[in-house]
Protein backbone atom coordinates (compact mmCIF):
# COMPACT_ATOMS: atom_id res chain seq x y z
CA UNK A 1 0.00 0.00 0.00
CA UNK A 2 1.10 3.16 -0.76
CA UNK A 3 1.81 5.62 2.04
CA UNK A 4 3.17 8.36 0.67
CA UNK A 5 1.02 11.80 -0.64
CA UNK A 6 2.46 14.11 -3.03
CA UNK A 7 0.91 17.06 -2.21
CA UNK A 8 1.08 20.95 -3.14
CA UNK A 9 0.91 23.26 -0.65
CA UNK A 10 -2.45 23.97 -0.79
CA UNK A 11 -3.23 20.42 -0.35
CA UNK A 12 -0.76 19.96 2.41
CA UNK A 13 -2.97 22.86 3.94
CA UNK A 14 -6.13 20.78 3.32
CA UNK A 15 -4.48 17.57 4.50
CA UNK A 16 -3.62 19.65 7.82
CA UNK A 17 -6.78 20.50 8.66
CA UNK A 18 -8.40 16.89 8.70
CA UNK A 19 -9.05 15.14 11.94
CA UNK A 20 -5.39 13.70 13.54
CA UNK A 21 -7.11 10.22 13.15
CA UNK A 22 -7.22 11.03 9.25
CA UNK A 23 -3.72 12.12 9.05
CA UNK A 24 -1.93 9.27 11.08
CA UNK A 25 0.48 6.76 9.21
CA UNK A 26 0.66 8.93 6.12
CA UNK A 27 4.19 10.42 4.46
CA UNK A 28 3.73 14.02 2.94
CA UNK A 29 6.05 14.53 0.35
CA UNK A 30 5.74 18.07 -1.11
CA UNK A 31 5.15 18.50 -4.88
CA UNK A 32 5.60 21.00 -7.44
CA UNK A 33 3.07 20.93 -10.82
CA UNK A 34 3.22 21.42 -14.66
CA UNK A 35 -0.82 21.67 -15.07
CA UNK A 36 -1.95 21.64 -18.89
CA UNK A 37 -3.81 24.33 -20.39
CA UNK A 38 -7.75 23.47 -21.85
CA UNK A 39 -6.48 22.93 -25.33
CA UNK A 40 -3.99 20.45 -24.30
CA UNK A 41 -6.62 18.31 -23.09
CA UNK A 42 -9.15 18.58 -25.63
CA UNK A 43 -6.47 17.40 -27.88
CA UNK A 44 -5.75 14.03 -25.53
CA UNK A 45 -9.50 13.64 -24.85
CA UNK A 46 -10.06 13.72 -29.13
CA UNK A 47 -6.51 11.52 -29.00
CA UNK A 48 -7.85 8.76 -26.70
CA UNK A 49 -8.96 5.23 -28.01
CA UNK A 50 -11.65 3.87 -25.54
CA UNK A 51 -13.03 0.85 -27.04
CA UNK A 52 -15.07 -0.32 -24.51
CA UNK A 53 -19.07 0.31 -25.05
CA UNK A 54 -19.85 1.40 -21.91
CA UNK A 55 -18.24 4.45 -22.36
CA UNK A 56 -19.72 5.54 -25.32
CA UNK A 57 -23.24 4.43 -23.65
CA UNK A 58 -22.56 6.96 -20.87
CA UNK A 59 -21.62 9.81 -22.78
CA UNK A 60 -24.48 9.53 -24.52
CA UNK A 61 -26.21 9.45 -21.34
CA UNK A 62 -24.44 11.96 -20.44
CA UNK A 63 -24.88 14.12 -23.32
CA UNK A 64 -28.46 13.78 -23.00
CA UNK A 65 -29.03 14.30 -19.15
CA UNK A 66 -31.83 16.91 -18.36
CA UNK A 67 -31.54 16.80 -14.25
CA UNK A 68 -28.96 16.52 -11.81
CA UNK A 69 -30.41 13.12 -10.22
CA UNK A 70 -28.99 11.19 -13.31
CA UNK A 71 -25.33 11.75 -12.26
CA UNK A 72 -25.30 9.20 -9.93
CA UNK A 73 -26.47 6.33 -12.76
CA UNK A 74 -24.62 7.61 -15.42
CA UNK A 75 -21.28 7.89 -12.96
CA UNK A 76 -22.23 4.17 -12.31
CA UNK A 77 -22.39 3.05 -16.24
CA UNK A 78 -18.32 2.76 -16.46
CA UNK A 79 -16.42 0.18 -14.33
CA UNK A 80 -13.42 2.01 -13.77
CA UNK A 81 -12.64 -0.87 -11.32
CA UNK A 82 -12.42 -3.28 -14.28
CA UNK A 83 -10.06 -1.48 -16.48
CA UNK A 84 -7.61 -2.76 -17.78
CA UNK A 85 -4.24 -0.88 -16.19
CA UNK A 86 -3.62 0.83 -20.10
CA UNK A 87 -7.09 2.05 -20.45
CA UNK A 88 -6.50 3.08 -16.90
CA UNK A 89 -3.14 4.95 -18.41
CA UNK A 90 -4.98 6.45 -21.14
CA UNK A 91 -7.92 8.00 -19.08
CA UNK A 92 -5.59 9.44 -16.36
CA UNK A 93 -3.38 10.83 -19.35
CA UNK A 94 -6.59 12.18 -21.02
CA UNK A 95 -7.88 13.70 -17.56
CA UNK A 96 -4.47 15.17 -17.04
CA UNK A 97 -2.49 16.55 -13.66
CA UNK A 98 -5.47 19.11 -13.79
CA UNK A 99 -8.09 17.20 -13.44
CA UNK A 100 -6.15 14.96 -10.86
CA UNK A 101 -5.81 17.91 -9.07
CA UNK A 102 -9.13 18.42 -9.01
CA UNK A 103 -9.84 14.91 -7.90
CA UNK A 104 -7.53 15.39 -4.75
CA UNK A 105 -8.65 18.37 -3.92
CA UNK A 106 -12.17 17.23 -4.08
CA UNK A 107 -11.14 13.99 -1.99
CA UNK A 108 -9.08 15.64 1.05
CA UNK A 109 -12.33 18.45 1.45
CA UNK A 110 -14.59 15.67 1.77
CA UNK A 111 -12.77 12.88 3.92
CA UNK A 112 -14.52 10.85 6.37
CA UNK A 113 -12.25 7.50 6.25
CA UNK A 114 -8.95 6.19 5.62
CA UNK A 115 -9.86 5.35 2.35
CA UNK A 116 -10.29 8.39 1.35
CA UNK A 117 -6.53 9.29 2.22
CA UNK A 118 -5.25 6.12 0.45
CA UNK A 119 -6.55 7.05 -2.80
CA UNK A 120 -5.39 10.63 -2.75
CA UNK A 121 -2.11 8.77 -1.91
CA UNK A 122 -2.88 6.25 -5.48
CA UNK A 123 -4.18 9.07 -7.41
CA UNK A 124 -0.94 11.65 -6.06
CA UNK A 125 1.70 9.25 -7.19
CA UNK A 126 0.39 8.60 -10.98
CA UNK A 127 -0.09 12.73 -11.40
CA UNK A 128 3.47 13.20 -10.54
CA UNK A 129 4.58 10.87 -13.08
CA UNK A 130 2.37 12.67 -15.46
CA UNK A 131 3.90 15.85 -13.87
CA UNK A 132 6.82 14.98 -15.15
CA UNK A 133 5.44 14.13 -18.50
CA UNK A 134 4.17 17.22 -19.00
CA UNK A 135 7.55 19.43 -18.34
CA UNK A 136 9.57 16.80 -20.98
CA UNK A 137 10.76 18.60 -24.13
CA UNK A 138 9.06 17.65 -27.54
CA UNK A 139 9.15 19.20 -30.91
CA UNK B 1 -37.46 16.85 -5.84
CA UNK B 2 -35.74 17.04 -8.98
CA UNK B 3 -34.13 20.35 -10.55
CA UNK B 4 -33.86 20.99 -14.28
CA UNK B 5 -30.10 21.63 -15.06
CA UNK B 6 -30.00 25.15 -16.67
CA UNK B 7 -28.80 25.98 -19.82
CA UNK B 8 -25.40 27.19 -20.01
CA UNK B 9 -23.17 28.43 -23.06
CA UNK B 10 -21.34 25.62 -24.82
CA UNK B 11 -17.56 25.85 -23.44
CA UNK B 12 -16.02 24.99 -26.78
CA UNK B 13 -17.48 26.94 -30.40
CA UNK B 14 -18.83 24.76 -33.35
CA UNK B 15 -15.71 25.68 -35.48
CA UNK B 16 -12.90 24.35 -32.87
CA UNK B 17 -15.29 21.32 -32.14
CA UNK B 18 -14.70 20.71 -35.93
CA UNK B 19 -11.07 21.49 -36.15
CA UNK B 20 -10.58 19.40 -33.07
CA UNK B 21 -12.68 16.37 -34.93
CA UNK B 22 -10.78 17.17 -38.17
CA UNK B 23 -7.26 17.38 -37.22
CA UNK B 24 -6.26 15.34 -34.02
CA UNK B 25 -5.20 11.96 -34.42
CA UNK B 26 -5.13 9.21 -32.32
CA UNK B 27 -1.69 8.02 -33.28
CA UNK B 28 1.45 8.24 -35.00
CA UNK B 29 0.06 6.04 -37.85
CA UNK B 30 -3.37 7.94 -38.53
CA UNK B 31 -1.51 11.24 -38.92
CA UNK B 32 1.09 9.58 -40.84
CA UNK B 33 -1.52 8.37 -43.23
CA UNK B 34 -3.32 11.61 -43.55
CA UNK B 35 0.11 13.71 -44.29
CA UNK B 36 1.64 10.86 -46.58
CA UNK B 37 5.00 11.37 -44.58
CA UNK B 38 6.13 9.83 -41.89
CA UNK B 39 6.17 12.02 -38.22
CA UNK B 40 9.64 12.72 -38.30
CA UNK B 41 9.34 14.06 -41.63
CA UNK B 42 6.18 16.50 -40.29
CA UNK B 43 8.42 17.36 -37.61
CA UNK B 44 11.37 18.31 -39.61
CA UNK B 45 9.13 20.28 -41.59
CA UNK B 46 7.68 22.65 -38.65
CA UNK B 47 11.17 23.50 -37.73
CA UNK B 48 11.64 25.39 -40.53
CA UNK B 49 10.18 28.86 -41.38
CA UNK B 50 10.13 26.86 -45.50
CA UNK B 51 8.95 23.75 -44.05
CA UNK B 52 5.92 25.46 -42.08
CA UNK B 53 4.55 27.41 -45.42
CA UNK B 54 5.46 24.12 -47.02
CA UNK B 55 3.53 22.04 -44.51
CA UNK B 56 0.41 24.88 -44.52
CA UNK B 57 0.01 24.49 -48.28
CA UNK B 58 -0.35 20.87 -47.64
CA UNK B 59 -2.85 21.24 -45.25
CA UNK B 60 -4.95 24.11 -47.85
CA UNK B 61 -4.68 21.24 -50.56
CA UNK B 62 -6.00 18.43 -48.10
CA UNK B 63 -9.14 20.75 -47.05
CA UNK B 64 -9.86 23.72 -48.85
CA UNK B 65 -12.59 24.60 -46.10
CA UNK B 66 -9.63 25.76 -43.85
CA UNK B 67 -9.43 29.20 -45.46
CA UNK B 68 -7.84 31.66 -42.83
CA UNK B 69 -8.10 28.96 -40.11
CA UNK B 70 -4.76 26.76 -41.37
CA UNK B 71 -2.43 28.17 -38.93
CA UNK B 72 -4.86 27.19 -36.40
CA UNK B 73 -5.17 23.92 -37.68
CA UNK B 74 -1.25 23.79 -38.09
CA UNK B 75 -0.97 24.95 -34.57
CA UNK B 76 -3.28 21.93 -33.68
CA UNK B 77 -1.34 19.42 -35.39
CA UNK B 78 1.82 20.54 -33.84
CA UNK B 79 -0.22 20.12 -30.49
CA UNK B 80 -1.05 16.48 -31.27
CA UNK B 81 2.43 15.51 -32.01
CA UNK B 82 3.49 16.38 -28.91
CA UNK B 83 0.51 15.20 -26.70
CA UNK B 84 1.52 11.40 -28.78
CA UNK B 85 5.29 11.83 -27.41
CA UNK B 86 3.98 12.81 -24.16
CA UNK B 87 1.20 10.05 -24.35
CA UNK B 88 4.07 7.81 -25.26
CA UNK B 89 6.31 8.66 -22.53
CA UNK B 90 3.54 8.65 -19.67
CA UNK B 91 3.01 5.25 -20.84
CA UNK B 92 6.40 4.16 -20.34
CA UNK B 93 6.41 5.09 -17.22
CA UNK B 94 3.20 3.38 -15.85
CA UNK B 95 3.67 0.19 -17.66
CA UNK B 96 7.45 -0.07 -16.37
CA UNK B 97 6.57 0.72 -12.50
CA UNK B 98 7.86 -2.39 -10.08
CA UNK B 99 4.82 -4.38 -9.29
CA UNK B 100 3.59 -2.63 -6.79
CA UNK B 101 3.56 0.60 -8.26
CA UNK B 102 1.97 -0.63 -11.29
CA UNK B 103 -0.87 -2.53 -8.76
CA UNK B 104 -1.38 1.72 -7.74
CA UNK B 105 -2.80 2.44 -11.23
CA UNK B 106 -5.39 -0.37 -10.11
CA UNK B 107 -5.88 0.96 -7.01
CA UNK B 108 -6.99 4.40 -8.35
CA UNK B 109 -9.78 3.61 -10.67
CA UNK B 110 -11.01 1.43 -8.04
CA UNK B 111 -11.18 4.41 -6.14
CA UNK B 112 -12.72 6.92 -8.91
CA UNK B 113 -15.25 4.23 -9.37
CA UNK B 114 -15.76 4.32 -5.55
CA UNK B 115 -16.91 8.32 -5.90
CA UNK B 116 -19.55 9.01 -7.92
CA UNK B 117 -18.54 12.53 -9.07
CA UNK B 118 -15.38 11.79 -9.90
CA UNK B 119 -16.38 8.74 -11.97
CA UNK B 120 -18.90 11.10 -13.71
CA UNK B 121 -16.19 13.95 -13.99
CA UNK B 122 -13.70 11.08 -15.75
CA UNK B 123 -16.96 10.26 -18.03
CA UNK B 124 -17.57 13.84 -19.01
CA UNK B 125 -13.80 14.78 -19.78
CA UNK B 126 -12.69 11.30 -21.07
CA UNK B 127 -16.09 11.42 -23.38
CA UNK B 128 -15.79 15.50 -23.87
CA UNK B 129 -19.17 16.31 -22.76
CA UNK B 130 -18.16 19.38 -21.11
CA UNK B 131 -20.98 21.45 -21.76
CA UNK B 132 -23.55 19.01 -19.62
CA UNK B 133 -21.15 17.87 -16.98
CA UNK B 134 -20.01 21.71 -16.11
CA UNK B 135 -23.93 22.01 -15.53
CA UNK B 136 -24.61 19.09 -13.83
CA UNK B 137 -22.11 19.35 -11.28
CA UNK B 138 -23.22 23.32 -11.08
CA UNK B 139 -26.44 22.17 -10.23
CA UNK B 140 -25.77 19.67 -7.80
CA UNK B 141 -23.89 22.69 -6.06
CA UNK B 142 -27.04 24.93 -5.90
CA UNK B 143 -28.89 21.36 -5.24
CA UNK B 144 -26.74 20.55 -2.39
CA UNK B 145 -25.64 24.26 -1.83
CA UNK B 146 -23.21 24.62 1.73
CA UNK B 147 -23.29 21.01 1.92
CA UNK B 148 -19.81 19.42 1.72
CA UNK B 149 -21.07 17.55 -1.60
CA UNK B 150 -21.10 21.40 -3.13
CA UNK B 151 -17.92 23.05 -1.62
CA UNK B 152 -15.69 19.76 -2.66
CA UNK B 153 -17.55 19.76 -5.80
CA UNK B 154 -16.98 22.92 -6.34
CA UNK B 155 -13.56 22.84 -6.24
CA UNK B 156 -13.56 19.91 -8.53
CA UNK B 157 -15.27 21.58 -11.48
CA UNK B 158 -13.27 24.45 -11.02
CA UNK B 159 -9.89 21.90 -12.20
CA UNK B 160 -12.15 20.85 -15.38
CA UNK B 161 -11.54 22.18 -18.86
CA UNK B 162 -13.35 24.96 -19.56
CA UNK B 163 -14.95 25.66 -16.25
CA UNK B 164 -15.58 28.88 -15.75
CA UNK B 165 -13.75 31.29 -12.83
CA UNK B 166 -10.52 31.08 -11.31
CA UNK B 167 -9.34 27.18 -10.61
CA UNK B 168 -9.66 26.37 -7.04
CA UNK B 169 -11.07 29.11 -6.38
CA UNK B 170 -13.21 28.18 -3.37
CA UNK B 171 -10.06 26.24 -1.77
CA UNK B 172 -9.18 29.01 0.84
CA UNK B 173 -12.73 29.48 2.19
CA UNK B 174 -13.26 25.41 2.62
CA UNK B 175 -9.83 24.46 4.28
CA UNK B 176 -12.13 22.61 6.83
CA UNK B 177 -12.76 19.08 7.38
CA UNK B 178 -16.15 18.39 6.31
CA UNK B 179 -18.63 15.97 7.53
CA UNK B 180 -20.17 13.26 4.50
CA UNK B 181 -19.20 12.44 1.28
CA UNK B 182 -20.93 10.64 -1.48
Amino acid sequence: MHTTLYLTTEEQNMFRALSNDLQDGWIVQDTSLVLEDDRTIAVRAHMAQFDNPEMQKAADALSSATKAEEFSHIASMVRFDAFEPEQLAELFFVLGVKTMTGFIGYLLLSASKDEDIEAVAYISSIRTLLSETNSEPTL
Amino acid sequence: MTRDIAPDAPQVSAAEQRMLTDWVFRDRESMEQRFGMEMSKIIALYNSDEGKKQLLEQMKLMDPSLNGDVDHAADLVQENIEQLEHKKSFFEKVMHLPIDAAHGIGKAGEFVWNHKLLALAAIGVAAWQLPNLLRILASIEGFEAGGALAKSGEYLRSFLPFAAGKTGVVADAVIQPLPGTL
